[in-house]
């Protein structure tokens, strides 16, 4: 390869600090025009920004010619930033120069000092490494000098060392180095070598020679290069320009009488060597036979000759004079060359490794393996020796899953190298372990009472608002959780006391018909003052507001004993003041009350009450008169009571919920959500809830809202929201918020209980699944997936596929296999690559066979495993597999899909998601499975020392290869065989995923029904279906549960929301009296006037189907048959999402039939039914309502309790026009 | 920071020679490891356990580096080596590798392998000691090679794929566009470099400044995963002993910005990202392996292991 820098100089080199490269004019070089002159220049290698030898400054003029040029990285202080080039000369001197100066462009005041060293030219030169201040130079005269040049302008001569000159004047000397790399013991150790053939080995501490090493048949003449290895420091190489004997020899000092090493191959004279440091076992030498070699001098092949590795040769008539490695870059070397080219000019260039392959190679080096000289032109092999600093001596890598695994390099006790694999689980997120086991206990056992516990310690636990939403949830959970959602509010306080775990339905409709308001056991005396702050000190519940007041004083109103007039009179009256009146007004109007009461006229007591203006006694009168009076006196009270929270009793009598949430103050609104819990039908409960989050979320109460959306089981505004705050977070979201979210959600879809989750929620959860996962939770990653219901995204298809053929331990009994979420695509076999694979098999077969018997602890030796093949049939698809379809043998897969390549067999879950024919298709596994893996299993592979891993093995097979044939038979039908079979064709079965969930829904019939539905009847079932096996049911649920039996977390649980409950009383809409729902139900108390005799009314369960009608006149006939008809054409299109309203339209309408039926409807009523029946049957609904408002106004205390249901009826009845 | 790792499970390779590299499969069940001893092996894991199931024999010099397909392509790896080769192996059957193709790429040692995030199909690319980076990809029956011919004056010694879904897109809520293809590499010329596959003229071209912190041979560079990031990182471990965090400007693609993880004092082989981000594995020369975390200020913290 050409190299990557070329200069056209002759010149010796020396590499210097940040990629720097000086050069200087060669001695007895002759440029083009004869000249002589001598220069130094300063080049910077630049390969980061496209290569370049940028010249750095401008070229320092020299005495003269250079022999040796040394670059020190003595600094004095930082005064020499780039340290010292030194050269040595062929007049004898020895020149300092600053290189930083050169390359700052101040050249001319570059030079330093100049000394006269040496009576001869100085060949050798060189700093010390590890005391920088000491340069040794050695010249033609034969004497080594040590300078320091501490004071770099005047080196003083360090104390010479004693040399023995021989007889006859010394040898000039050639070359010298200093030991040791970064050794500090040997530092001091020097070697020259010289033109005679010696080297001397010298101790500079204790000035004096150490050894002399000589070729002992003589053959070294004229040494020309001396170098230390680099890391043994017994070592050295020593090179012989002589053309008859070019020597190059390794010697080791501990064994001085001959070399350890030759390395044969030069054909004329060794001119220079260079050692590389970053590979000790790599070599350069160059010769006057034009030729470079790069040698293999590892000592891990213990040969007495070196093996050339390559070698390139300069231009014709060239030889490298000078080779340097680059101290920076591993494999870069400089090679400077005399008298090549045209004009016999030299070159330095630098190269790389890449220069050895396409080398010009002589015949005799391709026998040594050398090869490629035949084949110059083609792309040149590889060298037989990959450098050190290629082989990366260790790597940790991630997988899927948190794991972790490293690979480290050691160097056993024979030499050889060991790779260790280490494999561990990464978990960073240890909180989320702990915490998240609770959490898992608490779904996996599904049972609501856990998770209310659940919440009730995350309520107790958390910070407050975090704290309010756990308590939310937890009355989601409870028995009654309209009234616990009340007492959350704030409103325990005027809560009824709970009057068992339900309220018999029949009991509650009966007082309810009867309008009777009851007082209850203690509730005057537990009722706070006043505005008083309500049990939880909720600031929330301002004094301001009037609506305050009405709830606080509420049961005061229906349980005002008459014994407390005052009392209840200042609490109720618009006029304060009459409680005094009631004392001094003791009049002419009092006695005509009593004389109306004495004849229980009670019509005529409440009118007397109220010209005289004393409501609170006719409110009470009117109680006792019951229905039409008690309407009356409401409607009277209310209209002279201009006081705000008048709207809202008026509203809850109109029934006009969302007018009151739209205009309600949003600051109210936990008021406004108790009015929707207490007066809301379920049907409507939810809608209105979500009309209220989302005026909240509006308003920027993204905390109200989601409450609000908590308390309307709608799971996706509330994970929405909970999302879009968490994003909102300033950094990433931490995992304890994201964990915190995801408990919260996956608690909540548990109330809410629908069969198809919200996007939301399944995005949540995958990403909660994704971070279990990455912490090796891969069963409880597997289990959180699986609570999503419906259709998997492509999200959670993809993260089931990967956690459940992670093979992670568990992951099996979680689930069946999931289909493979990828569409696969074959590669075909390069043919001629497959032809090599073969040859590649058979060697390895026999490098297995020949591979030594691995410790006892190494129970998996790999020659069990690989060279019989056994390992992976018993063991790795029963216990690893496990249905899995990992790895199933490419044959099956063919044979049951033609055209499909086995390599996706292998993978098993690549076959196409639509693939069901596949499915279906003939069992194969299933009866090889058995008998092939037993045998298989067997002691065959069980080889003498085995017996650990046998044991192991066992047991780490055990689990999954039980598993299979202790599968009930019965439910593997032909079609499931590959589900479970030990190589399976993964079932691309729609929703196997999904199977575990059945046997849970098919258990909930079983569950104890909650108390908060209390008039729990049949058709309920029918309504909220547990979620549904209709709709999850994989083809064989049998099966399904078969293979997964462990799940508990997927159960869906029964609907536990207000707006997906019956209505805890079917008429619980109207009246304050009511409030609560058991209210009703209370007898009245024994020291209250003897109930009134009040008109019979309708029984509780009345329905417009099960009403008698037989004596209904023939005028009203037809308004029975419209209305009749109107119920079920409304029930028809409501639909069963709103099958609560329906059903209270038709009990209302049924109270009406048997009124009508009774004879007990007003002329005026019924003259307008029929008109409005009339109106109907015309199908003009716009004159039917507004006869309907007409009767709201002339005849309220008539027909209140079936009005309500007329006007839902119509208009429902409109919007279907 | 705490972190709890159990004592890991060791066993030996089994390898003759210096291992250099493993990597788990797509499901984190496979290991693929190989060696100077010129083989690969194949292991499968579970829990803790790992037992060899194939070797590999086909390189003629060490093997650099193993990469997985993804699983939709079947059981594919490809590796790279000292010999100049880059092969991609299938299994037949199980435990039955053949070798599906030998890419002639390279006129040196290719020292990195890494299959693309598979939204861009069927796609590698490798770094070379020559030099280059080659991008190889199978469609419709055939590999087309492309180049990136003077990727890193001598040297490319690492390469990785860009995740394919563009940084942010999981927080913008823009529908999913085309796959980013785009790769990082690392070479010998102490450089990091972003490169981009220009769809209209088909070349990769280079796509900012090089990255420029390391003041020695970069040894690697991973790109991370960006999960719900609104912005992509790369780390770089350098043969100076430095590790670099690497971020892209969000308003300023192609400028990166580097952060010190840390020196290590030591030259740093690998770093390698946890599949959902987060984590970086630092592997030094001296096999110490250390995994490091943001912190919410934004400084790298060790994790105690």
């Amino acid at each position: 390869m050409a190299p990557i820098n070329e200069i056209p100089l002759s010149a010796v080199v020396a590499f210097g600090p940040r990629s720097l490269l000086a050069t200087g004019t060669v001695a007895g070089s002759i440029d083009s025009n004869f000249s002589t002159s001598s220069s130094l220049e300063v080049f910077s290698l630049e390969f980061g920004r496209g290569k370049g030898l940028i010249p750095a400054g401008q070229p320092v003029t020299a005495s003269e010619s250079f022999h040796r040029l040394v670059w020190g990285t003595f600094n004095a202080e930082g005064a020499f930033p780039d340290g010292i080039l030194a050269g040595g000369l062929a007049d004898g001197s020895i020149a300092l120069w600053d290189p930083s100066k050169i390359v700052q462009g101040q050249g001319s005041a570059s030079l330093i000092a100049q000394l006269q060293a040496h009576k001869g030219a100085v060949k050798a030169l060189e700093f010390n490494r590890l005391s920088p201040n000491l340069l040794a130079s050695g010249g033609a005269d034969g004497e080594l000098k040590i300078w320091d040049i501490s004071d770099p302008k005047s080196p003083t001569p360090y104390p010479a060392v004693a040399v023995a000159a021989p007889s006859g004047g010394s040898p000039g000397i050639t070359h010298l180095a200093w030991n040791a790399w970064n050794n500090p013991k040997v530092a001091h150790i020097l070697a020259t070598c010289t033109e005679t053939g010696v080297v001397k080995v010298w101790d500079m501490k204790k000035r004096s020679l150490v050894m002399e090493l000589a070729d002992n048949q003589g053959r070294m003449k004229r040494c020309s290069v001396v170098a230390w290895h680099p890391i043994i420091s017994t070592q050295l190489v020593v090179g012989c320009a002589d053309d008859l004997s070019p020597l190059l020899q390794i010697w080791d000092l501990r064994k001085n009488t001959m070399p350890i090493r030759e390395l044969l191959g030069h054909e004329k004279g060794v001119v220079s060597a260079s050692w590389c440091t970053q590979d000790p076992g790599m070599l350069l030498s160059s010769g006057k036979d034009g030729r470079t070699i790069l040698w293999d001098v590892s000592m891990q092949q213990n040969l007495p000759l070196g093996q050339p590795l390559g070698e390139f040769s300069a231009g014709f008539g060239e030889y490298v004079h000078d080779l340097a490695w680059s101290p920076s870059n591993p494999g870069v070397f400089a090679a400077a060359s005399l008298g090549g080219g045209e004009n016999h000019s030299g070159a330095v260039r630098i190269q790389t490794l890449a220069a050895f392959t396409e080398p010009r190679l002589q015949q005799h080096y391709s026998e040594d393996g050398f090869s490629g000289s035949s084949s110059a032109a083609s792309a040149a092999p590889p060298l037989a020796r990959a450098p050190v600093w290629l082989k990366r001596p260790a790597a940790a890598t991630f997988g899927f899953g948190g794991r972790l695994v490293s690979v480290t390099n050691t160097k056993r006790q024979d030499g050889s190298v060991m790779g260790t694999l280490s494999l561990r689980q990464v978990v960073t997120e240890g909180n989320l372990a702990e915490r998240s086991d609770d959490f898992e206990q608490a779904i996996s056992s599904s049972e609501r009472a856990a998770l209310a516990n659940f919440c009730a310690s995350k309520a107790a636990s958390a910070a407050k608002e975090e704290a309010e939403v756990w308590a939310f949830m937890q009355v989601q959970f409870q028995d009654d959780p309209k009234r616990q959602l009340l007492a959350h509010l704030g409103f325990e306080d005027v809560l009824p006391k709970p009057e068992g775990d339900a309220v018999d339905a029949s009991l509650a409709a009966a007082a309810e018909s009867l309008q009777l308001t009851s007082p209850r056991d203690g509730a005057a005396g537990t009722s706070p003052p006043r505005n008083a702050p309500d049990a939880n000190g909720n600031s929330a519940f301002g004094d301001e507001d009037a609506g305050e007041s009405f709830f606080e004083n509420l049961p005061e109103v229906e349980a005002a004993p008459a014994q407390q007039p005052s009392r209840t009179a200042s609490a109720l009256s618009p006029r304060p003041t009459m409680a005094g009146e009631d004392h001094g007004e003791a009049g002419e109007s009092e006695a005509e009350i009593h004389r109306a009461l004495f004849v229980s006229n009670y019509a005529a007591a409440l009118d007397i009450c109220l010209q005289a203006d004393r409501m609170a006694d006719a409110l009470l009168i009117a109680s006792m008169g019951g229905g039409d009076l008690w309407a009356h006196a409401q409607r009277e009270y209310i209209r002279r009571a201009p006081r705000p929270y008048m709207k809202i009793v008026s509203a809850i009598m109109d029934h006009d919920l969302s007018g009151l949430v739209k205009s309600r103050p949003l600051d109210k609104w936990r008021e406004t959500l108790a009015m929707l819990a207490a007066y809301a039908d379920s049907g409507e409960f939810c809608a209105l809830c979500d009309m209220l989050a989302k005026r909240l979320a509006g308003a920027g109460l993204p905390q109200a809202a989601t409450l609000t959306w908590i308390c309307a089981a709608n799971v996706d505004k509330a994970v929405r929201q909970w999302t879009a705050d968490l994003r909102k977070a300033p950094k990433d979201a931490s995992v304890e918020e994201l964990q915190s979210l995801m408990e919260r959600a996956v608690v909540l879809g548990f109330s809410a209980n629908q069969s198809e989750a919200s996007p939301a929620l399944a995005s949540l959860v995958n990403e909660y699944a994704s971070l279990l996962a990455s912490q090796g939770r891969m069963k409880a990653a597997l289990e959180y997936l699986n609570l999503i219901p419906g259709e998997a995204t492509a999200d959670v298809a993809v993260l089931r596929d990967r956690i459940y053929r992670s093979g992670a331990p568990g992951v099996s009994e979680v689930a069946a296999a999931p289909p493979f979420p990828f569409i696969a695509e074959e590669v075909p076999v390069d043919a001629a690559a497959a032809q090599h694979a073969s040859t590649a098999h058979a060697q390895h077969a026999q490098a297995m066979t020949s591979a030594p018997t691995s410790a006892p602890t190494d129970f998996y030796a790999r020659n069990k495993y690989t060279v019989d093949g056994g390992y992976r049939a018993p063991a790795a698809n029963n216990a690893y597999t496990g249905g899995g379809g990992y790895s199933p043998p490419a044959p099956v897969y063919n044979n049951q899909q033609a055209g499909f390549s086995s390599s996706y067999g292998s993978y098993g879950g690549s076959v196409q998601q639509q693939q069901q024919p596949s499915y279906q298709a003939p069992p194969q596994p299933t009866p090889q499975f058995v008998p092939q893996a037993t045998p298989q299993f067997t002691p065959q592979t069980m080889q003498p020392g085995a017996g650990s891993y046998a044991a192991q093995t066992g047991g780490y097979n055990q689990p999954s290869y039980n598993q299979v044939p202790t599968q009930p038979q019965p439910a593997w039908t032909p079609q499931q065989a590959p589900v479970a079979a030990p190589k399976p064709v993964p079932p691309p079965a729609p929703t196997p995923a999904w199977a575990p969930q059945q046997p849970q829904a098919q258990q909930l019939p079983a569950q104890p029904q909650p108390a908060w539905q209390p008039s729990a009847q049949p058709p309920q079932q029918a309504e909220y279906p547990p979620q549904g096996p209709n709709v999850f049911r994989p083809p064989s649920a049998t099966t399904s549960s078969n293979l997964a039996p462990v799940n508990t977390h997927s159960a869906p649980v029964p609907a536990f929301v207000p707006h997906r409950s019956p209505a805890p009383t079917p008429t619980a809409n109207y009246a304050p009296t009511q409030f609560g729902g058991s209210g009703p139900a209370t007898p009245p108390q024994p020291a209250q006037p003897p109930p009134p005799p009040v008109p019979t009314g309708p029984p509780a369960n009345v329905n417009i189907s099960n009403v008698d009608t037989s004596k209904v006149s023939s005028e009203m006939k037809p308004v029975v048959a419209a209305l009749r008809a109107l119920v079920q054409e409304v029930a028809a299109a409501l639909g069963p999402a709103k099958k609560r309203e329906a059903e209270d339209n038709s009990r209302r309408i049924g109270a009406l039939f048997w009124r009508v039926n009774a004879g007990d409807v007003s002329p005026n009523v019924q003259g307008q039914l029929q008109q409005l029946a009339a109106a109907l049957s015309a199908g003009d609904i716009a004159t039917a309502q507004s006869i309907q408002l007409g009767l709201t106004t002339t005849d309220w205390d008539e027909c209140q309790h079936w009005m309500t249901a007329l006007k839902r009826l119509l208009k429902v009845k409109s919007t279907m026009r | 920071m705490a972190t709890a790792t159990a004592a890991p499970a060791q066993i030996d390779s089994g390898h003759a020679d210096t291992v250099h590299d493993v990597q788990f499969d797509y499901y984190g069940r496979r290991l693929a490891t190989c060696s100077s001893d010129r083989t690969i092996k194949v292991f499968e894991t579970a829990g803790e356990q790992m037992a060899e199931v194939s070797q590999l024999v086909g390189h003629e010099g060490p093997v650099w580096q193993v990469t997985w397909a993804h699983p939709k392509f079947g059981s594919l790896l490809a590796s790279c080596g000292f010999d100049h080769k880059v092969i991609v192996w299938k299994e037949l059957q199980e435990s039955q590798w053949v070798q599906a193709y030998c890419a002639p790429m390279h006129s040196a040692s290719v020292n990195s392998v890494a299959f693309a995030p598979h939204e861009l199909g069927l796609m590698l690319a490798a770094a070379s000691s020559d030099g280059s980076i080659s991008i190889l990809t199978y469609q419709e029956g055939a590999w087309t090679p492309n180049k990136i011919p003077d990727a890193h004056t001598l040297g490319a010694t690492a390469v990785s794929w860009s995740p394919a879904a563009p940084a942010g897109s999981l927080v913008s809520a823009k529908g999913p566009g085309q796959p980013e293809k785009r790769l990082a590499s690392s070479g010998a010329d102490n450089t990091v470099k972003v490169w981009r596959l220009n769809e209209k003229t088909g070349e990769w071209q280079q796509e900012g400044p090089a990255l420029t912190g390391h003041n020695d041979w970069v040894r690697d560079v991973a790109w991370a995963p960006n999960l719900g990031l609104p912005s992509n990182t790369l780390a770089s471990a350098g043969q100076d002993g430095l590790v670099l965090i690497w971020s892209e400007g969000r308003d300023a693609p192609g400028t990166w910005t580097p952060t010190l993880l840390h020196d290590f004092k030591a030259p740093v082989w690998r770093v390698s990202w946890s599949v959902t981000g987060g984590v970086l594995a630092v592997s030094d020369s001296q096999g110490n392996v250390t995994l490091w975390k943001e912190s919410l200020d934004g400084k790298w913290q060790q994790l105690a292991s």
